[in-house]
């Protein structure tokens, strides 16, 4: 693939070579430490070509470097840049009550049920207390989540019935276990940072047929033009669990990635970045057999469209990977990641070719023209 | 109870009324990854950036256990196998423990960034010309014969013995031997240089190394740590060069086993001598060095070569970059109280 | 709220700004002082003097009644310039008019946001009616507030009203193509993006108030620090008079009522004049009616509004906001308060306030 005009084979170099602000200075520091400890096996050779560009050594493995250009690709030090494109904004991704407060306005929004604070229940509503009290209607499910900060760590799902709960987490040694529901708070002892409880959001039938254990999730990466202000959907994912990332989808912890063609709604092939399904693409999910490749998203151009239309609403925020889940009849907006993850976009393909994008990218001081 | 200051009285407010710290720091916290994890300032974050070019220029490059680990300390890969360090001592019960022992190390880093202790000094620190000028009235320097700056030599006094030829800059043939491996580095014939007499030529002689740092409690300077290096004047910083070293007990002016190692090599020194001995000159070389310190209290920094000669101690070195491998050939040298003392109130 | 257990918490202005560290903090103090020097009043003297290295400006001795009150229970004017950062990296949620809006959307009724004039960008149509008046010269009748995105002191508010894609307002009239220049200018001159809103019309009982001008009820809400409970630590209503016009300063003639937080009854109406001094009155000085004594209606309801507001919020520490109370009796969001805290603190001086006085004294503010 030759290069695109806007994209110069040595703009990785400049950038890193022309970085002397602290700020980004910083996330400098963040890769050549990260850089010393990647236990990826490449070459000396290897090793000095990335460094040099600004790229991990996992990335050897991760992207297709015989077929695309490294200049094509965001750089690790680059995605580490984008943290400064929302600025002060990204805290309204940050902060999950925030989020909440500003996004329920213009979509749906897993609603929250109770805050967990400096040892004590902020209810929402009335359900955490007909939780404790064994007065619920019916058994419910909820999501605990800490309140800041991105990644999956520490997230608990917590079916609730009259006398017990039973919790369901990715912590190591509190896999599974139960409670009765009046020590239901207990979940949180010795916890250090705030809590969210939300309501269990049930995924539709398309994205639950790839693989039901889990929840699984789109990635949409969605920026603002600096010009025109309008909302451009750069790349989205369908991501999947799989049993080795259960109870979530996520990809750093062994869930797959697959490509949706943003104008068809069309999967492609499906790849995992860590975990035993590393290495191939897959078209059939490894462990259950589900067609991935070449299945379609429903009502695929409502979603974008309706993506777009929120982007628009909050113009405060120039650059966010939602994750989205998809119902059989509406999209419920789990989260924003203010500098999402692009390993999980740009291990199917390179995410500089995008000149939009890479025009937001060089407002921000992230991208050497 | 009042102290004799040998050399005179400390001119008052010449130490130190601007900021030297050179970050905030958690005083409790002194471990190494606890240092590079706080830096946030310009000059200290390229200074990490050099450091980390110059780690990651290193061929071959180290398993990434070890790499890691030596990196993400602020020690390059040959301070490894030099020191014997290795991420295998870390307990994974007490990951900590590790973290402060290792804290006792200067590692390269620390070394790199200690010269802004010197304040509004500290862009001169490396400059030997400077030094040589600053420090002629207070320290027995070896005469100082002439100088290159852009290409005109200026002649400074006569020498009956050797001429050393050096480059201006300690900062560059000095210490850090990685310097020579970042963009630029070298060391050209258009180089600007000073030229030192020295009662010597080419063989190679014994050079006490000294490095002093300024004690914040008792504001006198104190010896950090000494080390006695054979071989030639102008090769003892040298990238690849192979040296005999003894570690000087400050105390006592003992110098212990002696140990052969080469500049910049990842490979662990080598024991040519296992007794001890006396350095000759030791005393006279000290108290001429704290003495002269004192009357010029301008460096918080400061390490000096010294030559033991008929007429007494001869300084034929001084710089800000504090040699991190010899001092530390038997063991680290910051986990002395002063030095703690010190590392606090300057924040390196 | 007792005056007697804060009497420790009373701050020595002389030596906190002895202590002022940091460049944000040299930069407000230059705003300070810039605004200091460019007030009319008291131009010398030994009270200018004092004033000025306490962090007031010159009006304050007047207002505050310095002759009589201690300064040290009043936060300064250089303070409340601060009062923002209390809460830290969360400071713009509340300062900026449209993530305040979609925030506080939740809770209360808050106005339409039409467009926005991005900082060197297009303007951005964000309703169908606007859109409509753009690009199809139609749409509804609609009054407009033009605002600065952020508030503070740069940049300039005004109201327009829009028909059939023209508009009348500012001292102009014209189509929608004018308008938008007019405030692309603005922008550029103040580097401040612009946001064109609904202007929510104020309900009977504020209109009762003055009716003239849009009446604000502003409200400081903080939490106790320990038990992150919120409190609704002042509320104010500040009224409009023939001296004021929209500007509600109190040294521009706007009038102010402290609204008692239990019971949302109305306390007299302070007037500054500078000349004269500072005057409580029962009356509003231009109608004739009688303000003091006055209940806010449905305060009950509203004052657990502010509260919730403030609970759910939980990562705010302090909220200074301003309100209008609609037709139907409900709160309507007007903005982030101006920090013209002099309305407040005519009537108690805001440190006598315990949450208040430990927010400002564990945040070192």
């Amino acid at each position: 693939m030759t290069l695109p005009q806007h994209l110069d084979p040595e703009h990785h170099h400049r950038l890193m070579e022309s970085i002397q602000d602290p700020v980004n200075l910083k996330y400098l520091r963040r890769f050549m430490t990260d850089f010393a400890k990647d236990p990826s096996k490449i070459t000396d050779k290897q090793a000095g070509w990335l460094y040099e560009q600004g790229f991990l050594p996992e990335k050897i493995e991760l992207y297709d470097f015989d077929t695309y250009d490294i200049a094509l690709y965001l750089s690790d030090v680059q995605r580490w840049m984008t943290r400064e494109v929302n600025g002060e904004y990204s805290i309204v991704f940050n902060n999950k009550i925030l989020f909440t407060q500003v996004f329920r306005n213009f979509c749906k929004v897993a609603p929250i049920t109770a805050i967990w604070r400096n040892g004590r229940i902020i209810p929402y509503d009335d359900v955490w207390e007909r939780c404790v009290t064994g007065q619920l209607d019916e058994p419910r499910k909820f999501v605990i989540k800490p309140l800041g900060g991105g990644g999956g760590g520490n997230v608990y799902f917590v079916q609730v019935g009259r006398k017990s709960a039973m919790i369901e987490s990715n912590e190591p040694g509190r896999e599974r276990f139960t409670l009765p529901v009046e020590r239901l708070g207990d979940i949180f002892i010795g916890a250090k940072v705030p809590f969210m409880v939300t309501e269990f959001i049930y995924q539709g039938e398309f994205t639950k047929r790839l693989y039901p254990l889990t929840v699984n999730t789109v990635r949409m990466l969605i920026v603002r033009d600096p010009e025109t202000l309008l909302p451009h959907v750069v790349r989205t994912v369908q991501r999947m669990g799989t049993a080795s990332s259960y109870p979530i989808d996520n990809f750093s912890l062994g869930g797959l990635s697959a490509e949706i063609d943003i104008e068809t709604g069309v999967l492609g092939p499906a790849v995992a970045a860590a975990g035993p399904h590393k290495g191939p693409r897959w078209d059939h999910h490894p462990n259950t057999g589900e067609p991935i490749a070449g299945q379609v998203v429903p009502k695929w151009s409502t979603v974008v469209e309706d993506m777009k239309s929120l982007f628009l609403q909050v113009p405060y925020i120039s650059y966010c990977g939602f994750d989205l889940i998809l119902m059989d009849d509406d999209v419920v907006v789990l989260e924003g990641n203010s500098y999402s993850q692009v390993r999980l976009f740009q291990m199917h393909r390179p995410l500089l070719p995008d000149p939009i994008y890479t025009k937001v990218l060089s407002h921000n001081g992230i991208f050497q023209k | 109870m009042s102290m004799f200051v040998p050399g005179g009285v400390r001119p008052p407010g010449l130490f130190p009324a601007e900021p030297r710290v050179i970050y905030q720091t958690k005083r409790k916290n002194l471990t190494h990854e606890g240092r590079i994890g706080r830096l946030d300032r310009t000059e200290t974050l390229n200074a990490f950036r050099d450091f980390s070019h110059a780690f990651h220029a290193h061929r071959p490059r180290l398993e990434p256990e070890l790499g890691g680990y030596l990196h993400n300390h602020g020690f390059l890969p040959d301070k490894g196998a030099l020191f014997g360090l290795s991420p295998e001592l870390i307990d994974p019960e007490n990951p900590d423990e590790h973290s402060d022992w290792l804290g006792q190390y200067l590692s390269d880093f620390q070394a790199a960034i200690l010269p802004l202790a010197n304040g509004r000094y500290a862009p001169a620190g490396s400059n030997r010309l400077f030094q040589w000028r600053l420090q002629r009235r207070v320290l027995p320097l070896a005469p100082l014969v002439g100088s290159r700056q852009s290409g005109r030599v200026i002649r400074h006094g006569a020498t009956e013995g050797a001429i050393l030829s050096r480059g201006m800059n300690t900062g560059r043939e000095g210490l850090p031997a990685w310097h020579d491996a970042l963009p630029g580095a070298g060391t050209g014939d258009d180089d600007d240089r000073v030229y030192i007499g020295v009662p010597c030529g080419q063989e190679a002689v014994e050079v006490t190394r000294i490095a002093v740092l300024h004690d914040p409690q008792a504001k006198l300077p104190f010896v950090l740590g000494a080390a006695l290096l054979t071989g030639p004047l102008d090769a003892l910083d040298a990238p690849g060069s192979a040296m005999e070293c003894r570690r000087i007990d400050p105390e006592t002016g003992m110098a212990g086993a002696s140990r052969r190692f080469e500049r910049g090599a990842v490979a662990a020194p080598e024991t040519v001598d296992e007794n001890s001995r006396i350095v000759p000159g030791w005393w006279p070389a000290v108290t001429a060095v704290l003495s002269g310190l004192r009357q010029l209290p301008v460096w918080a920094v400061i390490q000096l070569d010294v030559i033991d000669t008929a007429e007494g101690p001869m300084v034929v070195d001084l710089t800000d970059r504090l040699d991190v491998a010899a001092l530390q050939l038997d063991g680290p040298v910051m986990g002395a109280e002063a030095a703690i003392r010190f590392v606090k109130e300057f924040g390196v | 709220m007792s005056t007697k257990s804060t009497l420790p918490l009373k701050i020595d202005h002389k030596s906190y700004i002895k202590t002022l560290t940091g460049d944000d903090k040299y930069l407000a103090w230059k705003q300070f002082s810039d605004a200091f020097w460019n007030s009319e009043t008291l131009r010398s003297g030994a009270r200018s003097e004092f004033l000025f290295r306490r962090g007031f400006l010159r009006d304050k001795w007047v207002i505050y009644g310095f002759d009589n009150n201690d300064p040290e229970y009043f936060l300064s004017d250089f303070q409340a310039a601060q009062i923002n950062q209390a809460n830290g990296i969360y400071a713009n949620v509340f300062q900026d008019r449209m993530l305040l809006c979609h925030t506080l959307a939740g809770y209360c009724t808050v106005p339409e946001i039409h467009a926005l004039r991005g900082l060197d960008a297009e303007e951005v149509s964000l309703t169908q009616a606007w859109h409509g008046h753009r690009t199809e010269a139609k749409g509804p009748a609609m009054e407009v507030m033009i605002q600065p995105l952020l508030a503070g002191p740069r940049g300039k508010a005004a109201a327009v009203r829009i028909k059939n894609g023209r508009f009348e307002g500012i001292g102009k009239s014209g189509d929608m193509e004018l308008l938008s220049n007019i405030v692309r200018d603005w922008s550029k001159a103040s580097r401040v993006p612009y946001l064109f809103t609904q202007n929510l019309r104020q309900g009977a009982f504020m209109q009762e108030l003055y009716p003239d001008t849009q009446n604000r009820l502003s409200v400081i809400l903080g939490r106790n620090l320990d038990n992150w409970d919120p409190e609704v630590i002042a509320a104010t209503m500040r009224i409009g008079s023939a001296r004021s016009g929209g500007n509600l300063d109190m040294v521009q003639g706007g009038l102010s009522a402290p609204v008692d937080v239990d019971t949302g009854l109305l306390g007299q109406v302070a007037q500054v004049d500078i000349d004269t001094g500072l005057s409580f009155l029962e009356e509003h000085p231009d109608t004739g009616t009688r303000i003091a004594g006055m209940t806010v209606p449905n305060w009950d309801e509203i004052r657990s509004e502010l509260l919730r507001i403030m609970d759910e919020s939980s990562y705010m520490r302090i909220a200074l906001l301003d309100f209008t109370i609609l037709e139907d009796g409900k709160l309507g969001l007007l903005g982030p308060s101006q920090l013209d805290l002099s309305a407040v603190q005519v009537h108690q001086p805001l440190l006598r306030k315990k949450v208040f006085a430990e927010t400002m004294r564990k945040l070192t503010l």
